[in-house]
């Protein structure tokens, strides 16, 4: 069998190649992972680790900048991206639209969200404060991976995890509506969740309705 | 769009390895040309790959005019914790050991796609092909993977 070459598995990932023997080949879906892992990993930590110290090099007229990109940088709603980058399984679009139920309502393992608690320095966490969140949900192939996880809480901000919750609802129908591609979902969710928000609900701020939105449990 | 692309661009701008003042000043520049570009009824299709690309040109030329190859900086985030900082700072300085020994090229392709640019903009940008631009990701992809491990 002819497998597909890197060129034309970077053109899937960017929506403009055929996919249909990526559907059909686990060696081209593994390929196609790795790629994009790679990728989506380096440029979170490229991302994550430099623009707050360029500000806190700049002048002094850019003060005020610094710290709201300081303050950003901390909100609690988005995950750190070097602590959380984001992991994905090799799954096709048309397996990501037919996976189980159990893909929509997983939680993650106990040892894996104490971790997750740890690694971001969260000690005894509130039960139902949080939601140990996969930053790429498994219904759009997100992995069971620390890499993929991180303690998103209920409350403190407008950006919660139900509203989180309702752009993943909606990001697989799109995927699975033939609206969007897979890897672009992945994408745009690892990368600022927020901003994928805003970009596919079309506001500044989070829709009424997904304030109760309520798809995946909380830590108890 | 200034507020959209002014931190990517720039960051792209320092990873090139231009010292900040000069950075920031290219910045300027792109963005002064953008204006320019708009209020001449330019084209706005892929206004993004513009920046880039013009950032791109001017961040070369402010090379020469250095008169030197200026390595790139690093500059590590002040928000994680120390713990946060201890556990990232192998895994940080072994990839961009890797990204500094990347040939230009390459390494160009693979911060851009950092930036979040597509393929055909990265392609338009550094002004080559498609397929040299995945044959240069597909090499620094081998390449990271090999220093995780992998």
């Amino acid at each position: 069998m002819k497998h597909c070459t890197d060129a034309e598995l970077m053109a899937i990932m960017d929506g403009e190649g055929a996919r249909e023997h990526l559907e059909g080949c686990p060696h081209c879906r593994a390929r196609y992972a790795e790629l994009a892992g790679a990728l989506r990993e380096f440029s979170a930590i490229h991302r994550g680790g430099r623009p707050v110290a360029w500000w806190r090099y700049a002048a002094a007229a850019c003060l005020l900048v610094a710290a709201g990109l300081w303050l950003m940088r901390s909100r609690p709603e988005l995950p750190n991206a070097a602590l959380t980058p984001g992991a994905t399984r090799p799954m096709t679009q048309a397996e990501v639209c037919v996976a189980l139920a159990q893909d929509d309502d997983r939680i993650a393992p106990r040892a894996m969200a104490e971790q997750v608690f740890a690694k971001y320095g969260i000690r005894n966490p509130q039960p139902r404060a949080y939601e140990v969140d996969y930053l790429i949900t498994p219904a759009l192939g997100g992995a069971e991976d620390v890499r993929n996880l991180w303690p998103q809480p209920y409350g403190g901000s407008v950006w919660t995890a139900r509203v989180k919750d309702a752009l993943e609802d909606y990001l697989r129908k799109m995927v699975c509506n033939g609206r969007l591609e897979l890897a672009t979902a992945q994408e745009d969710i690892a990368t600022d969740w927020i901003a994928a928000y805003q970009k596919y609900f079309r506001t500044d701020q989070p829709l009424v309705e997904h304030a109760g939105f309520v798809k995946d449990r909380p830590w108890e | 769009m200034y507020g959209q692309w002014r931190g990517p661009l720039l960051r792209y701008l320092l990873a090139l390895g231009l010292p900040k003042a000069d950075a920031e000043d290219v910045g300027q520049e792109v963005f002064l040309a953008l204006c320019h570009h708009l209020h001449r009824d330019g084209g706005r299709e892929n206004l993004r790959g513009w920046v880039f690309r013009v950032g791109h040109n001017l961040a070369l030329q402010r090379r020469t005019q250095l008169g030197r190859t200026v390595e790139p900086v690093e500059v590590l985030d002040p928000a994680p914790t120390p713990e946060e900082l201890a556990l990232l700072s192998c895994r940080r300085e072994r990839l961009q050991a890797v990204v500094a020994a990347l040939p230009e090229r390459d390494r160009w392709c693979l911060l851009l796609r950092a930036e979040g640019l597509r393929y055909r903009e990265i392609a338009e940008v550094v002004e080559i092909s498609l397929g040299a631009v995945a044959a240069a990701l597909a090499r620094s992809v081998g390449k990271l993977a090999a220093v995780e491990g992998r």
